[in-house]
């Protein structure tokens, strides 16, 4: 959305205004500073909808602020109606970081998130990252995008037995309850393609004697972009076996290739 | 950086149009009390506020605190024609100081209010003793989680946090009388 800034200058006037009662007629720069970045967060919410093309016939400022700042407010509320849906049934395996973030963080933005002043600010710092990493971003666009993957996430996780996770998280940090800070997903899906490979059952996530040798062999042809590449189609075909209907796992192929190739390839290099 | 710095001075220009005639408006009150302001003065004022302002780091909108300032000391017993337009310079340039001081905790009013009774009462005018120590005190008390002004709206304030033994009708009699009885 292309504004001039003195398009935006009444509407910062307005919302100091509000945020100080008018009780004050000067706020620090800091506040104004964020103020005007409220203004322009709520009126981007509107991106999309007004094509570049027609930028000289764009509504007035105000008033695709207010539309952004009703789409700011339905965001929150699809955010704790995925919140609610995911705790009911939402399993933290023991860890710390994922809890901690999950279950006690995440409220904490429903209860403090600040729409009218604040919508850029989400609050929460999010330790536990998604599985290609957290994005760039920010207030109830990140937490409505978060809730989002930690669902799909939480359905994947679901698929194996809560002691075969906990058991290939133990196996890889015996005190990973308070230290493990990772994606959970990411390990368990390297290892499921990891069972898939030696033939190992995908759903109990442990690999037999010598399936280590054997996956290397699997790899050892391969560089970085070819086992990216064969990573998607390992991702495509366990969600297709566990009938998870999303493309959400494939954005983390280059992540988990890397992964891979760390920990089979490096060191022959 | 530069962008925020385009915007706080856009919002000084666009104040600067209809600022000047709001201020002069102000000579109507002021002028009981025998004070005025010309042209040049208004400007000049306006000029230290927005040199104020960039010092603290601090966006005004809206009319602004000259108008307010104005109206609240017009009728000081301390301000003639002679120290008017200096001392209204640096009553602004301690405000906007104090707003800072005080964490914004203190609406426009209540720091004008502890001001202008501070200034007519144990400052008896003397404005570095206003900044100094009146409200260098009673901004520390603010920002150590006092908010007792909020009941008071600022008056009455600062004899809590006066170190300095006052006159005392009591102690004024009793020697007196030790005196002549």
């Amino acid at each position: 959305m292309d504004y001039k800034i003195e398009e935006l200058l009444p509407l910062v006037t307005w919302l100091t205004d509000k945020y100080t009662s008018k009780e004050s007629s000067s706020v620090p720069y800091e506040t104004a500073q964020m103020l005007m970045e409220a203004i322009i967060y709520c009126i981007d919410e509107n991106r999309g909808q007004y094509p570049v093309a027609e930028a000289g016939k764009l509504p007035a400022a105000r008033i695709l602020y207010e539309r952004g700042y009703d789409i700011v407010l339905d965001k929150v509320y699809a955010a704790k109606e995925l919140f609610e849906q995911i705790m009911k049934s939402f399993e933290d395996y023991g860890c710390m970081n994922y809890r901690d973030t999950i279950q006690y963080g995440m409220p904490a933005f429903f209860t403090n998130y600040d729409p009218r002043f604040q919508p850029q600010n989400h609050l929460l710092t999010m330790d536990y990252p998604l599985i290609d990493g957290n994005s760039d971003l920010c207030g109830a666009d990140l937490i409505l995008e978060y809730l989002k993957g930690i669902q799909e996430e939480q359905k994947f996780l679901n698929c194996f037995e809560r002691r075969a996770v906990i058991n290939l998280l133990e196996s890889i940090l015996p005190e990973y309850q308070e230290l493990y800070l990772d994606n959970i997903c990411q390990t368990v899906l390297v290892r499921a393609m990891e069972c898939f490979i030696a033939e190992c059952p995908v759903r109990e996530l442990v690999l037999s004697e010598g399936a280590e040798e054997e996956i290397r062999l699997f790899w050892a042809e391969d560089n970085k972009q070819l086992i990216d590449n064969k990573t998607i189609q390992f991702i495509r075909i366990i969600m297709k076996q566990f009938e998870i209907n999303s493309d959400y796992f494939e954005k983390a192929a280059p992540g988990l290739g890397s992964r891979i190739w760390q920990q089979y390839l490096a060191k022959y290099e | 950086m530069e962008k925020n710095q385009d915007m706080f001075q856009l919002i000084l220009e666009e104040k600067k149009k209809q600022e000047l005639a709001n201020i002069l408006t102000c000579n109507e009150k002021s002028s009981q009390f025998g004070l005025t302001l010309t042209e040049h003065d208004a400007q000049e004022l306006m000029v230290c506020r927005n040199e104020s302002l960039k010092r603290y780091q601090r966006a005004e909108f809206g009319t602004g605190i000259l108008e307010k300032l104005i109206d609240t000391f017009c009728d000081s017993q301390y301000i003639h024609q002679s120290n008017y337009t200096e001392t209204l310079e640096q009553l602004q340039d301690i405000f906007y100081e104090f707003k800072n001081e005080a964490l914004d905790l203190l609406t426009d009013d209540e720091l004008l209010t502890f001001m202008k009774e501070q200034f007519e009462g144990v400052c008896s005018g003397d404005l570095e003793y206003l900044e100094g120590t009146c409200l260098d005190k009673f901004a520390e008390a603010v920002r150590g989680g006092y908010r007792g002004y909020q009941g008071t709206g600022g008056a009455g304030e600062y004899q809590q946090f006066d170190l300095v033994m006052r006159w005392d009708k009591n102690v004024y009699l009793e020697i007196l009388k030790e005196l002549f009885w």
